[in-house]
């Protein structure tokens, strides 16, 4: 139990999707029971199961973002120098940190413009689901910008040591 | 017809960016700069409705219950069943990796989750017993594409919810493709392991009192496909519902009946569940995304137009898209090929008259084949970073399996008399 405690604290973009992913499947996995013991679903499982996986979806993929789960091919890259592929590097978590952070942006101007719509179902209003990609993609930026800065400091601080090396 | 977004999702894919980003920054591009009217944040009510299917929910539960398979005593408990069916056999252990993956299939779909599962508990042991490290994660790798062709695989559902068809249908489906891969691997194992001499495990066939002993043994997990598929030809669970079942399935037998699926398996479970889920389904509302550009440019209908123009007949159009499927499937990761290519090509099939739940089966076939074919295959990045081998001493053990796994497709393209008997039959 207390792995599990440590686990949660450190890992908590992993720990709220799976929070998420877990509503999603209970709902479900009651529903069907209800429905064969009880002869009886309930009518907002699958608005609640679906905008729950959403959630888990845009947090799990900054999860998965963050632990470099997310496959690229170095194919090409791999045949340059090191430092060049260190500045190649650079430049793709740069791209990474404008794709989304664009997203993030556009998520407010999507978010406002569906201010007055409610879900089908529940009649909750939209943005408790939309929100889900502003917090998803906000999370994917900040990994992408902590990935950036320390490529970079590693990139200019290997060159002073390189120097140092010469004298 | 602007191309300009499949210029950049190249250019980006091979700088090393991920699948998912490269495609949501094109489409996003194209949306901003393309002059299309629309304003790119409606693009994003995609991103919700990608994912806010409850079909697609299958997908996740199907991870899931890999995942929890792993961890609740089900996955050994099929290995021993794979040793008293196949361990006599010339190259035993090998045998036994290829049927293990084919039993395994019928449980979890992820042939990545496989691969990575029998790459820690299978090559160490064969290594053991004389066979070439190389060759062992070769056998592992090649037999992993299996696992998703056998129902319940994601892959399937996946295709069924792009193409419309029966879920269940492309289920009973993926039995005999599945078994004909597993027949072609085992008989390409028997040749090499004649030639090189590798020996059986057991020394004698199993006897029928042996083999039934184990069967009871594994019982649960042999039973809980068809346990699955008859729920949801009969209506008894919507294929969703199916796999939160099994998820609870799966969970009720490593706690009551293995008893080895403790509390602190949780996190991992659920953490691996997130990871390869959050993957699948960034793809998927990217490639959507994505879509949204490609029928603005109406792509699907020029694509068509140009492949009847260049040949009307289903055998030579088959021909070609399995050659660039396979193409495809060198580069990019195969679920992606899947959900990419799928709807585009799903109208091409529909106009020249193939079966839908065909095609299906021919292209989740074909994209397993990319898993384990260089330059980029994620089976073989899965088994040989865990085994530690070189790609090319990978390469040069996996080429037969290959070769048998390619004449597989070709019996799934052209035989469809075989190929559509069991779903036919729903």
């Amino acid at each position: 139990m207390r792995k599990f405690v440590k686990l949660v604290l450190g890992n908590f973009e992993v720990a709220l999707s799976a929070a998420f992913l877990m509503v999603t499947v209970l709902v479900v996995i009651i529903n069907v029971i209800l429905r064969y013991g009880f002869k009886g679903g309930l009518f907002w499982v699958e608005e609640v199961a679906t905008a729950s996986f959403i959630w888990s979806v845009f947090v799990g993929g900054a999860a998965a973002y963050r632990h470099k789960m997310h496959i690229g091919i170095d194919l090409i890259t791999s045949l340059f120098p090191e430092r060049i592929r260190e500045l190649i590097s650079i430049v793709i978590n740069l791209l990474m940190v404008v794709i989304n952070g664009y997203i993030v942006y556009l998520s407010f101007l999507f978010i406002q413009a569906n201010r007055l719509k409610r879900t089908p179902v529940l009649d909750v209003p939209a943005i408790y689901v939309n929100a889900a990609i502003t917090v998803g993609f906000s999370l994917m930026t900040v990994h992408a910008a902590r990935f950036l800065v320390a490529e970079a400091k590693l990139f200019f601080g290997a060159r002073r040591t390189a120097r140092g090396a010469v004298r | 017809m602007t191309v300009f977004p499949i210029v950049v999702v190249m250019i980006l894919y091979f700088s090393s960016i991920p699948i998912a980003f490269a495609l949501l920054a094109a489409a996003m591009a194209y949306f901003t700069f393309g002059n299309v009217g629309s304003p790119p944040d409606l693009v994003l009510q995609r991103f919700i409705t990608a994912a806010s299917s409850f079909p697609l929910l299958a997908v996740p539960f199907f991870i899931m219950v890999g995942e929890v398979m792993n961890y609740s005593g089900i996955s050994s408990s099929l290995m021993k069943f794979a040793d008293v069916l196949t361990g006599h056999m010339k190259g035993g252990l090998a045998q036994v990796n290829v049927v293990l993956s084919t039993l395994m299939g019928g449980i979890s779909g992820s042939a990545n989750a496989d691969a990575a599962m029998q790459s820690k508990i299978l090559v160490p042991e064969m290594e053991k017993r004389g066979y070439g490290r190389a060759f062992s994660a070769a056998i592992t790798a090649a037999s992993s594409a299996i696992a998703p062709v056998i129902p319940p695989g994601i892959n399937l559902i996946i295709y069924a919810l792009i193409a419309q068809v029966s879920v269940a249908k492309m289920f009973i489906g993926g039995y005999v493709p599945g078994l004909l891969m597993c027949f072609a691997l085992m008989i390409a194992v028997r040749i090499i392991a004649g030639r090189r001499k590798y020996q059986p495990v057991r020394t004698k066939m199993s006897s029928p009192k042996e083999i039934l002993k184990q069967a009871r043994e594994s019982v649960w997990a042999l039973l809980l496909p068809f346990g699955i598929i008859l729920g949801i030809r009969f209506g008894v669970f919507t294929p969703t519902e199916a796999g939160a079942v099994a998820v609870l399935f799966c969970t009720l037998v490593g706690v009551f009946v293995y008893k080895q699926l403790k509390w602190e398996h949780l996190p991992i479970i659920l953490k691996n569940t997130v990871y390869s889920t959050s993957s699948v389904m960034l793809i998927i509302v990217a490639a959507s995304v994505f879509g949204q550009y490609m029928s603005w440019e109406r792509i699907p209908h020029h694509l068509t137009n140009a492949l009847m123009n260049f040949s009307g007949s289903p055998w030579m159009m088959l021909v070609v898209v399995n050659a660039f499927l396979l193409f495809l499937g060198m580069f990019l990761e195969g679920g992606a090929v899947l959900i990419i290519v799928a709807p585009l090509l799903v109208p091409v099939m529909r106009t020249i008259g193939v079966d839908l739940v065909h095609f299906g089966l021919i292209i989740i076939v074909n994209i397993m084949i990319g898993g384990i074919t260089p330059p980029f295959g994620s089976m073989m990045f899965t088994t040989c970073t865990i085994t530690d081998v070189k790609i090319g001493d990978f390469v040069k053990e996996v080429w037969p399996f290959i070769l048998a796994l390619l004449l597989v497709l070709i019996v799934v393209t052209y035989m469809p008399a075989i190929i559509m008997f069991l779903p036919n039959l729903v």
